[in-house]
C-alpha cells in the first residue's frame, strides 16, 4: 500500500513539476489553439465547449507557473524561455493569474450572454464564430503581454490586444459602436506608437552600454535592469523615453487625459469584452508602465522621476473620471469611468512609492479586475432584459430582476470600495501609506473624490434598482447560467476584502520588491 | 553571401554616409508636410508610397553601407508591406468608397504648415538634447530631428484632417517616423521584435481599412465629424 | 461565575446564524423570517448575559479574529497592526447590553410585525438584514482594531441603508436612502482621516497602540483628530448641522428597524466619541473641545425638538426627537469632556457625574424611543398612514397600543416617575456644576446650555402631548383609522415590557448609577457612586449644595397618594361618567374636521419660534360669485431647515457646476482626442528637458 502510495506521490508531484515546467508554454498555446480551432471549426457547441477547455486549462497553468514562481528562492529568477523571450517573475505570474482568472469567468459568462443574443438573432453565425476566435486571441495576446521578457515584444503583445479587440468593440456593427471601434483603434494605435517610440530610445540608449560592453544589444529586460547595464545607460533619454512610454500605455492603460477612448469602447463592446476591457486589459497596460518604471528606478534617474509622473496622471485620472461618474446618462460609461478612476487609484498608489503603497496598488489591480468584472456582469444580465443601457429609461430592477439587483447592488458598493469587500483594502492601503509618507494632501484628495464618486455612483444605481418600473417587463432572468461565475466572483470579492491568503500575500510581496527595487 | 559595403571590399566616407541618409530622411519629411498641403486623397496614397520607398532606401542605405546584414530582412518586409501592400490595399478601398463632398479640415492648410513649422523646430529642439548628452552615433543627429518631426507631423494630421482616410494616413506617417527611428538611430531594433512591429502595423492599417469601409456603409461618408454620437 | 466571554461568542455566532439561515431558507419566506429573529432573539439574551458580569466588575475580554492577518505586516519595515480582536471591556459591555437589551423586544415585536410585509417576497430578506445590522452594531462596539472598526463600521452603515430602502416602492424612502448613505459615507471618510492621522503617529492600527501614542502627540494632530472625530461621528450620531439625513432615513425604514436605528445605531457614535476622547485621547483633552461639542450639542437638544413640535408625520416626529435626545446625551458627554480636561481629582468625580447622566440618558432614550417607535409602527400597521392629522380616536380601539405609546411620551417628556426625568435631571444637575470651572467662557456658555436644555424639556412635553393627544385621543379624523385593531400578542407585550423598563429605570436610579459607574469610572479614572447614592432610595449630586431626588419614595407616596385621591373622587362623586355633546357653537352637528389639529396645537409655538423656522405659507382661496363668499381655501405651510437651503443645497449645486464643466472635455470629435494626447505629451516634454 505504502509503496503505491509513494508511487502515485511522486506521479503527481513529477505531474506538478511538469505542468509547471511547461506552463509558461502552455498558457500560450492553449489560447492560440483555440482560437485557430474556433475560426476553423464555427460550430457553436464545439466553439464554445472548446473556448470553456482552453480557458480552464489555462487558468491550471496559469496556477502552475504561479506556484512554481512563488516557490523560488528569494534573489533568484526564473529561468527564462525561448532565448530569452518570454520570461515569468512575481509581477508577471500575478498579471497571468489575473488574466487567466477572469477571462475563465469571462468565457462562462459569454455562454449564456452571447447564446441569449444569438438565440434572439441579434447576429449570425458567422459573427458568432468571429466573437470566439476574437475572444480567444485577445486573451492570448494579453498573456504575451504579461511573459514576455523583450520590450518590444511586449510592445507587439500590446498593440496586438488592441487589433484583436477592435472588432470585439465594433461587435454590433451598430453606429455608435463603428463610432467606438474606431476612435479605440486610432487612439490606442497612436498612443501606443509612442510606447514604441519610447522603447526604441531605452534600446538606443541601452546600446551603447552593450557595445562597451563588447555584448551585443538586446532588449530583454532581465538584461537592461541588470545593474552593470541599467546604471550606465544615459538618464536623460530614459526619462524622454519613460515621457513616451507613459504616454503611449497610459493611453491604454485610461489615464487622463489619454483615456477619451475607454468610455466609448467600454459601453459599446458586448458585456463580456467590456469586463475583459475594464477588468484586465488596462491592467496589462499599466504592467508595460510597471516594468519601465522599475528599469528607470534601477537607473541613475531614480524612482522619483517616474514616481513623481504617475502620481500626477493618477491623480489627475481620478479627478476627471469623478465628474462623469457623478452625472452620468448610461450605465455601461458610468462602469467604464469608475475603471478609470481606479486606474487612477493604482497609479496614485504606485507613484507614492513606499513598498506599503506599491502592495496595495497592486492588490487593487487584482481587487478592481475581481470586482469590476463582477458588477459589468450583473450590469450586462440587466441589458440583455431591457435593452436599453440609458440610466433614466430603467427603473425597479429589484421588481424584475430581484438576483441581478440584489447582485449589482453587492457589486455597486464592492466597486466603490466600501467594506467589507475587497476593493476596500487595498485602497485602505494606498490611503495608509499616503498619509504614512507624509503625503496628506494626495491622501484627503483621493479621498473627497473618491466620496464624490459614491455619491453619484449610488445616486444612479440606486435610481434604476429601486422603484416601481417605468414599463412592466415580465420578471424572470434571462441569462440564468451567468450565476456561476458571478457567484465564484462575488465569493472572492467579499473573501478578499476580509482575507488575503498567504500565497497572494506572498506572490504580492515578491511582486513589490520587483516594481521598486 | 555578399552584401554589404564591406564585402565587396567597399569603404565609404562615414560623412557621406550620413549625408545620403539625411537626403532620405528629410524627404520622408517633406512628404509628410505634402500630406498636409494637399487635399485629395488619391494624392496622399502617393505620396505615402513614396515615403515608404525612401524609408526602405534608409534602411538599404543602413544595411549596405554600415554592414547590419539583418536590416537587409527589414528592408524587403518595408519594402513589400510599405511600399505595394498597403497603398494598393488604400487604393482599392478608395475605389469602393462612395464620392462625396470635400470635407472641411479641422485646421486650414495655411495654419497647419505653420504648425507643423513649430513642430519641426520642437523636434530639432528635443533631439538637440539628446544629442548633447554626447554619443558617437554620427549620424543620428538630423536623421532624428527628421524622425521626431516626421512622427509629431503625422499626428498632427491626425489631429487637422477629419477625413478618416486622412487620419489612417497620418497613422502611417506616425509609424513610418518611428521606422526612420529605429533604423537611424539604433541601426534596427532586434530582428524578432522589427517582424512582430511590422506585422502589427500592417494588420493595423489593414483593419483600419476595413473599419473605413464599415464607415463609409455606415454614415454615407467618411468625415469624422459625423463620429461625435458617444460623448461625456 | 457566567462564563461572559463564551455568551458572547454565541451571541455572535447565533447572529451570524440567524442571516445565514435565513438566506438558505430565502424560498420558504415565513420560516426563514421566524428562524431568523427567533435566533436574534437568542442571540440578544446571550448578549445581556455575556455584557452583565463585565459590568460588574468581571476583566475585560479578549477575542481574537484569524482574517487579514497576512496583511499584518506587508512589508519587512511596515507594519500595519499587530492584533485584530475584538475587546469587551467595560465600555464595551455597556453598549452590548443596551444593544441586546432592546433586541429581544424588538425581535418579539417582529414576529407580529411580520403580517405588515407578508405581502412582500422579500420578508426572508429583511430577517437576513436585521441579524447582520445588529451583528455589526455589537462588532462595532467592540472592535479593537481601526481596521476592523471600519469595515463593521460601514458594514453596519450599507445594512442599515439596505433596510432604510426596503420599502423602496416609494420615491421618498428610496430618496432618502440615498441621502444617508451619502452623509454616512462622508462621516465615514472623516473617521477613515481619523484613524488615518493616528496611524502616521502610531505607526499601528491597533487600538492598543493608539493609547500609547496619545500623550506626545504634536498639537496640530490633535485639533485635526478632534475634529475629523466630531464630524466623522457626529454625522452619525445626527448632531446639528449633519444630522439631516436622520428624519428621512430613520423613518423609511420598518419600524422595528426605525427602533433599533435610533434607539442604538446612532448611539454607536456615542460609543465612537467615548472611546476617543475618553480611552485613546484623555491625557490630550483640551477644554475647548468639551465647549464645542456642548455647543453643539445644546444646539441640536434645542432645533431637534423644535422641528419635531411642527411635525405631522408620527415617525419623522420621533426621529427628529431621536436630535434632540442625542443632543442631551451629548451634553453629558462633553461636559465630562470639559470636567476631564482639567485632570484634577475634584474634576474627575464631576466628570464622572456628566458622563454617568449622559450614559443613563443614553439607556433611557434607547428604551423609551423604542416604546414610541413600536407604538407608532402599531399604529402605522393598522392605519397605513404616518400623517397624524389623518389619525385621531386609537385609544379605543388600540388601548394597549396608546397606553405604552403614552408611557413612552411621558418619559420622553422627562416627567417623574419614568425614567426620562431621572437622566434630564442628572443632565441638568451636571450643567449646573459647570459653574465649578474657572474658564470664564465656559461660565458663560452653562448656563445658556442648561436654558436651552429646559426649553427644550418643556418643548418635548408639547410635542409629546401633540403627538398622543392628536393620535390617540378625540373621534377619528379619516377612515384609515376606522378599520383599526389592536395588535397582536408579541407586538403588545413587546411594547408593554419596554414600557416597563421605562418604569423601572426610573424609580431605581441608585442601581442603575452604580451599574454606571463601573463604566464611567474606567474612563474617567474616578467613582462618583458612593457620593451619588445617598441612600437605595435617594440619589445625589456631590456639588457644595447637595441636590437629591428620591424617585422611588416619590412612587412610593405617589402608589399611596393616586388611591387616595381617586377614592376621594369617588366619594364626591366626580368619577360618575357623565355623556353630553360638545358645544359647537351652535352648529347642529359636530365632524372630526372641526377637531383641533397638531397644526393649530403648535401653531402658538411656531409662532414664537418664526425666526428660526423661517416658515413659507401659501394661501389659496378660490371665491364663488363675490370676493366674499369663499368657496375653498388652501393653507400650505412649509418649514425649510435652514441648514439645507443655506449649506448642502449650494454645496451640491457647486459640485454639479463643476463637474458640468469638467464633463465638457469628452466632445465626441476624434480629433480633440488625439489633440489632448499630443498636447500632453508637448507638455511633458518640453518640461522635462
Amino acid at each position: 500500500m505504502a509503496q503505491i502510495y509513494d508511487i502515485l506521490r511522486d506521479g503527481f508531484s513529477y505531474a506538478v513539476g511538469t505542468l509547471q515546467d511547461v506552463s509558461i508554454f502552455l498558457i500560450l498555446l492553449v489560447p492560440l489553439l483555440s482560437a485557430i480551432l474556433c475560426g476553423v471549426i464555427g460550430k457553436k457547441r464545439v466553439m464554445e465547449r472548446t473556448s470553456v477547455c482552453a480557458a480552464f486549462i489555462t487558468a491550471l497553468s496559469g496556477m502552475a507557473l504561479v506556484s512554481r514562481v512563488v516557490a523560488m528562492p528569494p534573489g533568484t529568477s526564473p529561468v527564462p524561455r525561448l532565448g530569452g523571450l518570454l520570461y515569468a517573475d512575481a509581477l508577471s505570474a500575478y498579471l497571468v493569474l489575473i488574466i487567466c482568472f477572469i477571462s475563465l469567468m469571462i468565457t462562462l459568462y459569454s455562454l449564456g450572454y452571447i447564446g441569449y443574443e444569438y438565440s434572439i438573432e441579434l447576429f449570425g453565425k458567422a459573427k458568432l464564430r468571429q466573437y470566439y476566435f476574437l475572444l480567444n486571441l485577445f486573451v492570448f495576446t494579453m498573456l504575451l503581454a504579461a511573459v514576455a521578457n523583450n520590450l518590444g515584444v511586449l510592445w507587439v503583445a500590446v498593440e496586438a490586444t488592441t487589433l484583436a479587440s477592435a472588432f470585439l468593440v465594433g461587435f454590433y456593427n451598430r453606429e455608435e459602436s463603428i463610432e467606438a471601434a474606431w476612435k479605440y483603434l486610432i487612439i490606442g494605435s497612436v498612443g501606443i506608437t509612442f510606447a514604441l517610440f519610447g522603447t526604441v530610445l531605452v534600446y538606443f540608449s541601452a546600446l551603447s552600454v552593450f557595445k562597451a560592453l563588447g555584448s551585443p544589444g538586446t532588449l530583454n529586460w532581465t538584461d537592461l535592469v541588470n545593474p552593470s547595464i541599467a546604471t550606465q545607460m544615459d538618464p536623460h533619454i530614459l526619462k524622454l523615453a519613460f515621457i513616451f512610454v507613459l504616454i503611449g500605455y497610459g493611453t491604454k492603460a485610461g489615464l487622463a487625459p489619454m483615456h477619451t477612448w475607454l468610455p466609448d469602447a467600454h459601453s459599446q463592446a458586448p458585456t463580456p469584452i467590456s469586463a475583459l476591457l475594464s477588468g484586465v486589459l488596462i491592467n496589462a497596460a499599466m504592467y508595460g508602465i510597471l516594468r519601465f518604471h522599475h528599469l528607470l528606478a534601477a537607473s541613475p534617474v531614480g524612482p522619483e522621476f517616474s514616481s513623481n509622473l504617475l502620481l500626477f496622471f493618477g491623480l489627475l485620472s481620478i479627478a476627471v473620471a469623478t465628474p462623469f461618474i457623478m452625472v452620468q446618462k448610461d450605465y455601461k460609461r458610468l462602469l467604464a469611468y469608475s475603471s478609470m478612476k481606479h486606474m487612477g487609484i493604482i497609479a496614485t498608489g504606485i507613484g507614492l512609492g513606499t513598498p506599503l503603497a506599491i502592495y496595495g496598488a497592486l492588490l487593487h489591480i487584482l481587487n478592481h479586475a475581481l470586482a469590476k468584472a463582477f458588477i459589468f456582469m450583473s450590469a450586462g444580465n440587466l441589458s440583455l432584459k431591457f435593452k436599453t443601457k440609458e440610466i433614466a429609461l430603467v427603473k425597479g430592477i429589484a421588481k424584475i430582476l430581484p438576483m441581478t439587483s440584489a447582485l449589482l447592488l453587492l457589486g455597486t458598493f464592492a466597486i466603490m470600495a466600501v467594506p467589507p469587500f475587497n476593493l476596500f483594502v487595498s485602497e485602505f492601503l494606498i490611503l495608509s501609506a499616503s498619509f504614512l509618507g507624509g503625503n496628506f494632501l494626495v491622501g484627503s484628495l483621493v479621498l473627497l473624490l473618491v466620496v464624490l464618486a459614491f455619491a453619484g455612483f449610488i445616486f444612479h444605481i440606486s435610481h434604476m434598482i429601486l422603484g416601481v418600473p417605468i414599463k412592466p417587463l415580465p420578471p424572470g432572468e434571462v441569462n440564468p447560467s451567468s450565476f456561476l461565475p458571478l457567484s465564484i466572483l462575488l465569493g472572492l470579492v467579499i473573501l478578499l476584502g476580509l482575507y488575503v491568503p498567504g500565497p497572494l500575500h506572498e506572490l504580492l510581496q515578491q511582486a513589490t520588491k520587483l516594481v521598486k527595487p | 553571401m555578399p552584401f554589404c559595403s564591406l564585402d565587396f571590399g567597399l569603404h565609404f566616407d562615414p560623412q557621406q554616409v550620413a549625408r545620403v541618409l539625411d537626403f532620405f530622411a528629410t524627404f520622408i519629411l517633406v512628404c509628410s508636410l505634402l500630406v498636409l498641403a494637399t487635399e485629395r486623397r488619391h494624392v496622399h496614397v502617393r505620396i505615402y508610397a513614396l515615403q515608404s520607398l525612401s524609408l526602405a532606401a534608409v534602411a538599404f542605405s543602413v544595411a549596405f553601407f554600415n554592414c547590419e546584414r539583418h536590416i537587409f530582412i527589414a528592408t524587403a518586409l518595408i519594402f513589400i508591406s510599405k511600399v505595394i501592400v498597403i497603398p494598393v490595399l488604400l487604393g482599392r478601398l478608395m475605389t469602393r468608397l462612395i464620392p462625396q463632398q470635400p470635407v472641411k479640415p479641422m485646421i486650414n492648410i495655411p495654419s497647419s504648415l505653420l504648425f507643423a513649422a513649430v513642430l519641426v523646430l520642437i523636434a530639432d529642439y528635443l533631439t538637440r538634447n539628446i544629442l548633447s548628452a554626447g554619443h558617437e552615433f554620427e549620424l543620428a543627429r538630423s536623421v532624428l530631428t527628421d524622425s521626431v518631426g516626421v512622427v509629431l507631423l503625422g499626428l498632427l494630421i491626425m489631429i487637422a484632417r477629419k477625413k478618416a482616410l486622412t487620419q489612417i494616413i497620418g497613422f502611417l506617417t506616425m509609424e513610418n517616423g518611428l521606422f526612420l527611428t529605429g533604423i537611424a538611430i539604433t541601426a534596427g531594433m532586434p530582428l524578432i521584435v522589427e517582424l512582430g512591429v511590422l506585422f502589427d502595423v500592417l494588420v493595423a492599417a489593414f483593419l483600419m481599412g476595413v473599419l473605413l469601409y464599415r464607415i463609409s456603409e455606415t454614415f454615407d461618408s467618411i468625415d469624422v465629424e459625423k463620429l461625435t454620437k458617444l460623448k461625456e | 461565575m457566567i462564563d461572559a466571554q463564551f455568551f458572547f461568542g454565541l451571541s455572535l455566532f447565533l447572529y451570524l446564524a440567524g442571516a445565514v439561515l435565513g438566506a438558505l431558507w430565502c424560498l420558504r419566506p415565513r420560516r426563514s423570517y421566524y428562524v431568523s429573529h427567533l435566533l436574534a432573539l437568542a442571540a440578544g439574551i446571550s448578549g445581556i448575559t455575556s455584557s452583565v458580569p463585565v459590568l460588574l466588575g468581571q476583566s475585560p475580554y479578549h477575542i481574537t479574529i484569524p482574517w487579514l492577518t497576512a496583511l499584518s505586516n506587508v512589508a519587512p519595515s511596515i507594519k500595519l497592526f499587530e492584533n485584530f480582536s475584538l475587546q469587551v471591556d467595560a465600555l464595551s459591555a455597556f453598549f452590548v447590553f443596551v444593544i441586546s437589551l432592546l433586541v429581544v423586544p424588538v425581535s418579539i415585536y417582529a414576529f407580529g410585525y411580520l403580517r405588515e410585509y407578508e405581502h412582500k417576497q422579500s420578508v426572508a430578506l429583511l430577517g437576513v438584514l436585521y441579524n447582520l445590522f445588529i451583528l455589526s452594531m455589537v462588532l462595532v462596539v467592540t472592535a479593537n482594531n481601526a481596521l476592523f472598526f471600519l469595515i463593521v463600521w460601514e458594514v453596519m452603515s450599507v445594512v442599515s441603508y439596505f433596510l432604510v430602502t426596503f420599502d423602496h416602492e416609494k420615491t421618498e424612502n428610496t430618496q432618502a436612502g440615498f441621502l444617508y448613505i451619502v452623509m454616512t459615507h462622508v462621516g465615514t471618510a472623516f473617521i477613515v482621516l481619523f484613524f488615518l492621522i493616528f496611524y502616521q503617529q502610531a505607526g499601528s492600527f491597533d487600538f492598543e497602540a493608539f493609547r500609547k501614542v496619545a500623550a506626545n502627540l504634536p498639537d496640530l494632530a490633535k485639533t485635526l483628530l478632534f475634529v475629523f472625530a466630531l464630524i466623522g461621528f457626529g454625522t452619525k450620531a445626527g448632531l446639528v448641522p449633519l444630522h439631516i439625513w436622520l428624519p428621512y432615513a430613520h423613518p423609511a425604514a420598518p419600524s422595528h428597524i426605525s427602533a433599533l436605528m435610533s434607539g442604538v445605531m446612532i448611539k454607536t457614535a456615542v460609543y465612537g466619541m467615548l472611546r476617543i476622547f475618553f480611552d485613546f485621547l484623555k491625557p490630550d483633552l483640551v477644554w475647548w473641545w468639551g465647549l464645542v461639542l456642548l455647543g453643539l450639542a445644546s444646539l441640536s437638544a434645542i432645533l431637534g425638538i423644535l422641528y419635531a413640535v411642527t411635525e405631522k408625520d408620527l415617525k419623522k416626529l420621533l426621529a427628529y426627537s431621536s436630535v434632540e435626545n442625542m443632543g442631551i446625551i451629548l451634553i453629558g458627554v462633553s461636559l465630562a469632556m470639559i470636567f476631564s480636561s482639567y485632570q484634577t481629582s475634584t474634576f474627575a468625580i464631576l466628570a464622572a457625574v456628566a458622563l454617568i447622566a449622559g450614559l443613563y440618558h443614553l439607556l433611557n432614550h434607547a428604551v423609551f424611543k423604542s416604546v414610541l417607535f413600536l407604538g407608532a409602527g402599531a399604529v402605522v400597521s393598522q392605519t397605513h398612514t404616518r400623517n397624524i392629522e389623518a389619525l385621531g380616536g386609537l385609544i379605543k380601539k388600540m388601548p394597549w397600543t396608546a397606553a405604552c405609546f403614552l408611557i413612552g411620551s411621558i418619559a420622553i417628556s422627562a416627567l417623574p416617575p419614568f425614567n426620562g426625568f431621572i437622566s434630564e435631571w442628572l443632565t441638568f444637575q451636571a450643567l449646573l456644576l459647570g459653574f465649578n470651572v474657572p474658564d470664564l467662557i465656559v461660565k458663560i456658555i452653562v448656563p445658556l446650555s442648561a436654558a436651552l436644555l429646559a426649553l427644550g424639556a418643556a418643548l418635548a412635553t408639547a410635542c409629546f402631548v401633540k403627538a398622543f393627544g392628536v393620535s390617540f385621543l378625540a373621534l377619528p379624523r379619516s377612515e384609515h383609522v376606522q378599520t383599526a385593531q389592536e395588535v397582536s400578542s408579541s407586538m403588545k407585550w413587546a411594547m408593554g415590557s419596554l414600557a416597563a423598563l421605562c418604569l423601572v429605570l426610573g424609580i431605581l436610579p441608585t442601581a442603575v448609577v452604580r451599574l454606571l459607574d463601573g463604566v464611567t469610572g474606567a474612563l474617567v479614572g474616578a467613582s462618583a457612586a458612593a457620593s451619588m447614592g445617598v441612600n437605595p432610595l435617594t440619589l445625589a449630586v456631590p456639588s457644595a449644595k447637595i441636590v437629591t431626588v428620591a424617585p422611588l419614595g416619590l412612587a412610593l407616596i405617589l402608589l399611596i397618594v393616586i388611591p387616595v385621591a381617586l377614592g376621594v373622587a369617588y366619594m364626591a362623586g366626580e368619577l360618575r361618567t357623565r355623556r353630553a355633546q360638545t358645544w359647537g357653537c351652535g352648529l347642529p352637528k359636530l365632524s372630526p374636521r372641526m377637531e383641533y389639529t397638531a397644526t393649530g396645537f403648535s401653531k402658538p409655538i411656531q409662532l414664537i419660534f418664526k425666526s428660526i423656522y423661517q416658515p413659507r405659507k401659501e394661501i389659496e382661496i378660490e371665491t364663488d360669485v363675490s370676493s366674499y363668499v369663499h368657496k375653498r381655501i388652501r393653507y400650505e405651510l412649509q418649514i425649510e431647515s435652514p441648514f439645507e437651503k443655506y449649506f448642502y443645497q449650494p454645496v451640491s449645486a457647486f459640485v454639479l457646476k463643476i463637474s458640468a464643466i469638467v464633463r465638457r472635455i469628452q466632445t465626441g470629435s476624434i480629433n480633440t482626442y488625439l489633440a489632448y494626447i499630443f498636447i500632453a505629451l508637448v507638455i511633458l516634454l518640453l518640461l522635462v528637458r
